[in-house]
């Protein structure tokens, strides 16, 4: 796939910010011309800054970077040449879709570069046709890039690096504010890229579950060092890494269920795909059914009163529009319910949440708070009663302080000193937030901002309290630490609603879902009843299902196990009784 | 919202150094010299004539009524002054003095007419010229690369801005900030207060465009390319140069009748 030649080389090289964060260290790497290298780590660890240093945004455009050592790129010193001399070698691709498209339209985007650097028109013309081939973006060249989704987005920030014909791409968490639908087209344009064009890919990226089958080398960057370099079938053998970065889930389940399969080197290896697993459990014999699990309560037998009711709630943003943004739509959610809302982009999730917290007034129909109107809470009194947390936690912060961001609502509320003091420590403690109460919101990591959003929305203590995709971005260690958060706050009582792409949070931890599509509840059930769907049901809606839930799917079960510690139950029962049976536990 | 439309007017047609200079500079500066209600209302005309020409959907023509609510805004302000005339209403409010004149009303109609007819003008522009033209046509007016890449950047972004002040508003709704109700000293804190999330948002969206920019090779000093870089067609040169005759006329018939 790959060949001899060293494309990029760090040599000792090291990086610090304004003389004192050092964020890498002594890093020695090397990699060669057509590999896929997969760099994973924790938040924080150093992978962007390895990105900038490859593309020479460091030491160049970052200022107050100091390096040692140095970084060649195809026979280049990175730090000898500015960023802008590198883009004919190296291409990158940031995180953020919208604001790095920088031209009204995709074609403009895509000549930009090219214009910039003095090159001929018909030249331009050349490599517009090669590059909307390669990349199947022709029909959408004269489309604003405003119009475009997400993953659309990014593939033309892929097309117009693919413009200066580099060498090497560098994708720095390209899908981390993507759908599943846009993550899967990012994906499988740079898997394409890398197979059939053999492009040199450095790709960074938080979810092994989805990148790690592509890669051919695995890079974990934590506290500023390479902690593992290694093939992705062998990274859980290294010593202590599962520590760092939690186990995609086949692995986790191979590994627990004690499967190994061969490597590419014919030694015992991970299995990585849904596939691989499946064809060894079957051959060591382990695959068989257990029955059917058992399911959670059934929606609908709750019979806590509902604190929120959706009565033929109607809205269009715009009157004249045809098309409504939320059809004609009844939901009940009562007290101490943990429910997910997906559905792809679009589909009106956030739309429905607007009109549940009162920042949208319905056409017709009613939305009812303790069988009250909405309408007749005013904004004080509605806090009360419902929180909203936004995706991007930077929309809500305005004080200097975390103490002071927690104690904003309290005081918008005009609660005594003490009364706020009290609660804000109580909501920091519970969060674990309580070492930055004297810390500015805007400077803590994603993780902690995304606590202290919730912190300011819970000190105001809610009944409701509706989450905006929370996990997006977090690596595994701060996801599983926030979802152990918001369950916590679940048992303690309040009523959670959380809208969310990740399926795997959703079979993990949330007991009932719902399914948006075109604006209307296409299922509301419990997440094992949707889970139950065939793959090609859930493929309509843009739904991939979760590893383990796929694997039980081909091993003919059932119902699919939700979680990993059900499968690896429900498999220790079929060891037992040698036989697919009826198993007891988890299992009925 | 995105102001220009396609549409198969001879304006769409048009290039945008053609039209930023008849209509936002020759046409612009006619009502400047027009001191008479009749003269400004024949410019209207003209005006809302070229806008009904080039058929603005429902959205673009929304417009017309903020533009009209800031124009009899900018009017009102005239009956707090005097500018002469026969008074038919007066009433002192201690540091203001309202007052109903001819003078005043005299001018509050030319600013009203005057602040339609330029908003108008730049509708035209606006509603007809895709971003990519507007930059062309600022471009070919001898402009430095980075006013013209500014220009670019503003019609890419303006809309998204919008949003993000929209969503950090929302975001502050939903913790109890009424921006509707309280004291005006209160949603004044209130709306102050979203200037920091604002301003937080922004700066980290900035830098992902100037590392953007970097990566695109804004910047080099070579010779930059125009790879979309039309022509003044016959259609242009007949355009500007009946503009140039119109104000010709205007300003001859304007100096002999004293209009």
């Amino acid at each position: 796939m790959y060949g001899v030649r060293e494309m990029i080389h760090f040599h000792n090289y090291s990086c610090r910010y304004a003389a004192k964060d050092v964020l890498l260290r002594k890093l020695n790497l090397h990699i060669r011309e057509g590999e896929f290298v997969f760099v994973t780590g924790p938040s924080g660890g150093g992978k962007s800054t390895l990105c900038f240093s490859i593309n020479g945004l460091i030491p160049n455009e970052l200022q107050g970077s100091e390096i040692e050592g140095k970084v060649v790129v195809d026979g280049i010193e990175v730090a000898q040449v500015y960023p802008y001399e590198l883009i004919s070698i190296v291409g990158t691709v940031l995180q953020d879709p919208e604001w790095q498209l920088v031209r009204g339209t995709v074609k403009e985007e895509l000549t930009f570069a090219l214009e910039n650097m003095g090159v001929a028109a018909d030249e331009i013309d050349r490599r517009l046709e090669e590059v909307a081939e390669r990349t199947h973006i022709k029909p959408l060249l004269l489309r604003s890039t405003l119009e475009l989704s997400g993953g659309q987005k990014q593939r033309v920030a892929i097309a117009a690096c693919l413009m200066m014909r580099p060498k090497v791409i560098v994708l720095d968490e390209p899908t981390a504010e993507l759908d599943p639908a846009g993550k899967e087209m990012v994906l499988e344009t740079i898997h394409e890229l890398h197979r059939k064009w053999g492009y040199t890919i450095v790709f960074v990226d938080h979810n092994l579950d989805v990148t790690l089958p592509y890669a051919d080398r695995v890079v974990v960057v934590a506290e500023g060092q390479i902690i593992a370099d290694v093939p992705p079938s062998k990274l859980y053998d290294v010593p202590d890494i599962g520590k760092r970065l939690p186990m995609p889930q086949i692995v986790e389940l191979a590994r627990r269920t004690g499967v190994r399969i061969a490597g590419r080197d014919g030694s015992s290896a991970d299995p990585l795909t849904v596939m691989e697993l499946q064809a060894a459990l079957n051959d060591s014999r382990k695959a068989g059914s257990p029955g059917r699990l058992v399911s959670e309560t059934p929606i609908g037998e709750n019979s806590a009163s509902p604190i929120i009711e959706l009565k033929r709630v109607m809205f269009r943003y715009r009157k004249h529009e045809e098309e409504l943004t939320i059809k004609p739509m009844d939901l009940k959610i009562s007290r101490g319910e943990f429910v997910a809302v997906i559905g792809q982009n679009g589909a009106g999730k956030s739309t429905l949440c607007k009109l549940i917290t009162g920042l949208l007034k319905p056409q017709s129909g009613e939305v009812l708070i303790h069988n009250k109107p909405s309408a007749q809470y005013r904004a004080q009194e509605r806090v009360r009663h419902i929180g909203f947390v936004f995706q991007n936690p930077d929309y809500q912060f305005v004080a200097r302080t975390v103490y002071d961001e927690i104690a904003y609502g309290l005081r918008v509320q005009k609660l005594g000193s003490q009364e706020i003091d009290a609660k804000v420590r109580e909501v920091s403690a519970l969060l674990q937030i309580d070492a930055y109460l004297q810390e500015h919101p805007h400077f803590l990591s994603r993780g902690e901002r995304r606590r202290v959003a919730i912190a300011s929305v819970l000190a105001m203590e809610p009944d409701v309290i509706i989450l905006d995709e929370p996990t997006t971005g977090l690596d595994s260690v701060r996801c599983r630490e926030l979802m152990k958060h918001i369950c916590n706050l679940w048992q303690q009582g309040h009523t959670i609603i959380m809208l969310t792409h990740d399926m795997r949070v959703v079979a993990d931890y949330i007991p009932r879902t719902i399914l948006l599509s075109g604006g209307q509840i296409v299922w509301d059930e419990a997440t094992r009843t949707v889970f139950t769907r065939g793959a090609e049901e859930l493929s309509r809606f843009n739904i991939s299902a979760p590893p383990v839930v796929e694997l039980t799917r081909l091993l003919g079960w059932q119902s699919p196990a939700l979680t990993s510690d059900e499968f690896v139950e429900a498999m220790a029962c079929i060891e037992t009784r040698g036989t697919p049976a009826e198993a007891s536990g988890g299992v009925s | 919202m995105k102001l220009y439309y396609p549409s198969n007017s001879l304006l769409h047609y048009m290039h945008g150094f053609t039209k930023i200079l008849t209509f936002g500079l020759i046409l612009s500066i006619m009502p400047f010299l027009m001191d008479k209600v009749s003269s400004l209302l024949v410019m209207l005309f003209i005006s809302l004539s070229l806008i009904a020409y080039i058929r603005p959907p429902r959205q673009q023509r929304l417009l017309l009524i903020p533009v009209i609510i800031i124009a009899i805004s900018m009017s009102l302000s005239y009956f707090f002054a005097d500018m002469g005339g026969e008074v038919y209403a007066r009433v002192d409010l201690g540091y203001w003095i309202f007052q109903i004149s001819s003078g005043n009303l005299n001018y509050a109609v030319l600013l009203f007419l005057r602040t339609i007819i330029w908003c108008l003008l730049f509708f035209i522009i606006l509603f007809t010229t895709n971003d990519e033209d507007v930059v062309i046509g600022l471009k070919k007016f001898g402009l430095p690369e980075f006013v013209t890449l500014s220009a670019a950047l503003t019609l890419r972004y303006w809309s998204m801005m919008i949003f993000d002040v929209k969503t950090v508003m929302d975001a502050q709704y939903v913790r109890g900030a009424d921006f509707r109700s309280g004291s005006l000293w209160t949603r004044t804190k209130r709306f102050a207060s979203v200037l920091i999330p604002v301003l937080f948002v922004f700066l980290k969206r900035f830098r992902t465009t100037s590392y953007a920019l970097t990566l695109k090779g804004v910047g080099r000093k070579n010779k930059r390319t125009y790879y979309y870089n039309p022509q003044l067609t016959v259609l242009d040169r007949r355009m500007i140069g009946g503009a140039v005759i119109v104000l010709a006329i205007w300003l001859a018939v304007r100096s002999i009748y004293d209009l």
